[in-house]
């Protein structure tokens, strides 16, 4: 049975603690759950190296862990990248994480994101209730370099996506949204204006998602 | 030359020629409330009648920044980049007054065919003033428009990076009716207040309010599309007059450490030219239409919240003891709550709505308010209790109003009364709007958890709102 954690966001989240948010509520409700909240600190402090931002989670292992935004002169249990459009999953270390390497593994697993591979994260999307894609969209999905074509959806409206299997990863799993995608580079777009809205429209929806 | 405008002449060639005017400036308003619009050459424009000139269709599909809304939908945009057009509303033609060869008007964002777009504002606002005049109710309502005056010009604004500016006043405390503070600002408020009678805006009054170098200006009651008509205009005299006279002028909702620029909205109801809020047989006057609507309000302020406090800067002005209210309460001649009721006698029943920004859309603001009092109308709500105490500092488990722009986006975008009665399409692209602008300000602001204003915020609204 699938512990019943909840994680809660303060008034006035940002995206970077929305982003959190997803990651640890994959970790801590998805199947392969082996997070024991009973054996983290009951505050974990993170710094963002890139923006000096501090986060605050508190950790109530019976209920989950509240995020929150902290003052920077806390001092950091974790610091690292949590750049919520960067297009990529967290990258963070323990601050003297070699003199505690249990903590530092439990860390990992609460804060590494869980990533599917990236056929089946695209297939789960496109089926994905509430999405607001329609029936007659039709989208190829191409891995620049790997060769693999997959196809979902019917129709006339068709939107060919071509990007890297790590950038594909990252869009499907939720931690990037593909106009960002596009805007830097990394993916690359063909359709109508409609459609690819509608699509990055659902990658935003699934990157904000807070069930 | 006089002032007359068009409405009600029938030869546009002999208005024209008897006024001089050989330009018109056509204006519409976009989501955020901004005044878009195109200098015409005087043949350009009679040509163009009775749809109106081209515009991109992106004009009414653009964020603050003017980029284009490319990750979401909504169907009356083009495939690829199109165009739309502007339909003037030759009702609204005038003078300009200043310009001895300029006229302007005041136009809607429409299909190239004259069909309307039911996301312009400005036909939002008369979609729900028509859905009054089906129950056989007309409105008459003003707004109170707050603005900041500085004594520098925009110029120097910008290159001072919004800090250390000079506000137009005497007293360096936050003072309000301070008449030696009204004085400092009286040579810059009698040229609006001559340019406001040039354009046929009648006004009741002006005063130094709260805070350094803020200015209230009340405006005289009227229908709903004419006076959000009367503010778009006024709020650009009030500019242009700043421009003219080096000096600066925002409507920015939270522009420095203090008071904010609120816009607060009264209104009433009449059938037949007679008050339906004021009902002599009923306690307090109150009458069973005006409790429905009232109730309506409440309900859907939460909600509503989005379309009064629109920017990620309105949030700022929303704390306890701050003047404006943080709740969804009412009551009668209560300041602190978000609505306070008047309703003594019949010609003076009325409802102000407190919760609207400084940096409020007009018509989406009157729209969102009368859509709330018509779902009051049509489930025949009842209010909750009046509230009666100061609604600040109230105990923590009484429900707190929206207090950032994505909380206020989630609430709308729960309430299906409000999304059926403004449109649901509609509702849901202004939603993701609001998430765009969020998303926007969180790019370019990581680390933003001040609790002043960024220089983003001042850049996207100081002077354009």
């Amino acid at each position: 049975m699938t512990t019943p954690y909840t994680v809660s966001l303060a008034p006035g989240a940002s995206p970077m603690e929305f982003n959190l948010a997803r990651i640890l509520r994959r970790n801590l409700t998805g199947s392969a759950n082996t997070v024991n909240l009973s054996k983290l600190p009951r505050r974990i402090m993170i710094s963002d190296l890139p923006s000096k931002r501090a986060l605050s989670l508190l950790i109530d292992p019976a209920a989950g862990i509240a995020i929150s935004s902290a003052t920077s002169t806390h001092k950091p249990t974790l610091e690292g990248n949590f750049d919520p459009f960067s297009g990529l999953p967290p990258t963070f270390r323990l601050r003297g994480g070699w003199r505690q390497p249990f903590l530092a593994q439990r860390l990992r697993a609460l804060l590494a994101p869980n990533l599917e591979p990236w056929p089946l994260a695209a297939k789960k999307f496109y089926e994905m209730d509430g999405q607001g894609l329609t029936d007659d969209l039709r989208i190829h999905h191409e891995c620049i370099g790997g060769g693999e074509r997959h196809t979902f959806g019917e129709g006339n409206n068709e939107v060919s996506i071509l990007a890297k299997a790590d950038t594909l990863a990252y869009l499907y799993n939720g931690y990037a949204m593909l106009i960002d995608e596009i805007l830097k580079g990394r993916v690359q777009c063909l359709g109508s204006m409609q459609s690819i809205a509608l699509i990055t429209d659902a990658t935003i929806h699934q990157w904000m998602d807070q069930t | 030359m006089n002032n007359i405008p068009f409405k009600g002449e029938t030869s546009l060639e002999a208005w024209l020629d008897r006024h001089h005017i050989n330009r018109i400036r056509t204006m519409a308003t976009d989501l955020d409330g901004t005044s878009l619009g195109k200098y015409c050459a005087r043949a350009k424009f009679l040509k163009g009648l009775p749809i109106g000139h081209n515009i991109a269709d992106v004009a009414l599909g653009s964020d603050s920044e003017h980029t284009p809304h490319l990750s979401f939908w909504h169907s009356f945009r083009r495939q690829v980049i199109g165009d739309i057009a502007l339909t003037p509303d030759l009702d609204t033609l005038i003078p300009d007054g200043i310009d001895a060869e300029l006229g302007q008007v005041i136009c809607d964002f429409t299909h190239l065919d004259g069909t309307a777009i039911s996301l312009c504002p400005r036909t939002k606002l008369k979609q729900q003033v028509k859905a009054l005049e089906d129950l056989g109710l007309d409105m008459r309502c003003t707004f109170e428009l707050e603005f900041f005056v500085y004594d520098n010009t925009f110029d120097d604004v910008a290159r001072k990076r919004y800090r250390q500016l000079n506000p137009v006043n005497a007293s360096p405390l936050q003072t309000i009716y301070l008449l030696r503070d009204s004085v400092r600002a009286a040579t810059f408020m009698q040229a609006v207040i001559k340019r406001l009678e040039w354009y046929g805006i009648p006004w009741e009054a002006w005063n130094n309010e709260n805070g350094n170098g803020q200015i209230e200006l009340n405006l005289t009651p009227a229908n709903p599309v004419t006076m959000a008509d009367r503010v778009i205009r006024a709020k650009t005299i009030i500019f242009e007059t700043a421009v003219e006279l080096g000096l600066a002028t925002t409507f920015m909702a939270h522009p420095q450490p203090g008071f904010s620029n609120g816009m607060h909205i009264h209104h009433s109801l009449t059938r037949a030219g007679e008050s339906v809020f004021f009902d002599p047989s009923e306690p307090h006057n109150r009458s069973r239409l005006l409790s429905h609507w009232l109730a309506g309000l409440v309900d859907t302020m939460p909600a509503a919240v989005s379309y009064l406090c629109p920017s990620l800067n309105a949030y700022r002005r929303l704390r306890e003891f701050a003047a404006p209210p943080v709740t969804a309460t009412w009551g009668e001649e209560n300041k602190s709550t978000g609505i306070r009721l008047i309703c003594d006698a019949p010609q003076t029943a009325r409802i102000e709505h407190r919760v609207g920004a400084g940096d409020l859309n007009p018509y989406l603001a009157l729209a969102v308010i009368i859509a709330g009092g018509l779902t009051g109308l049509a489930g025949e709500l009842m209010p909750p209790p009046e509230f009666t105490s100061l609604a600040w500092g109230i105990p923590a488990d009484v429900p707190r109003l929206p207090a950032d722009i994505i909380s206020a986006a989630t609430a709308l975008a729960g309430h299906s009364g409000l999304k059926a009665q403004l449109g649901e399409e509609d509702v849901t692209y202004w939603v993701k709007s609001r998430r765009h602008e969020w998303m926007n300000f969180h790019r370019a602001n990581p680390g933003a958890a001040s609790s002043s204003p960024t220089l983003w915020e001042y850049e996207h609204y100081f002077a354009v709102v």
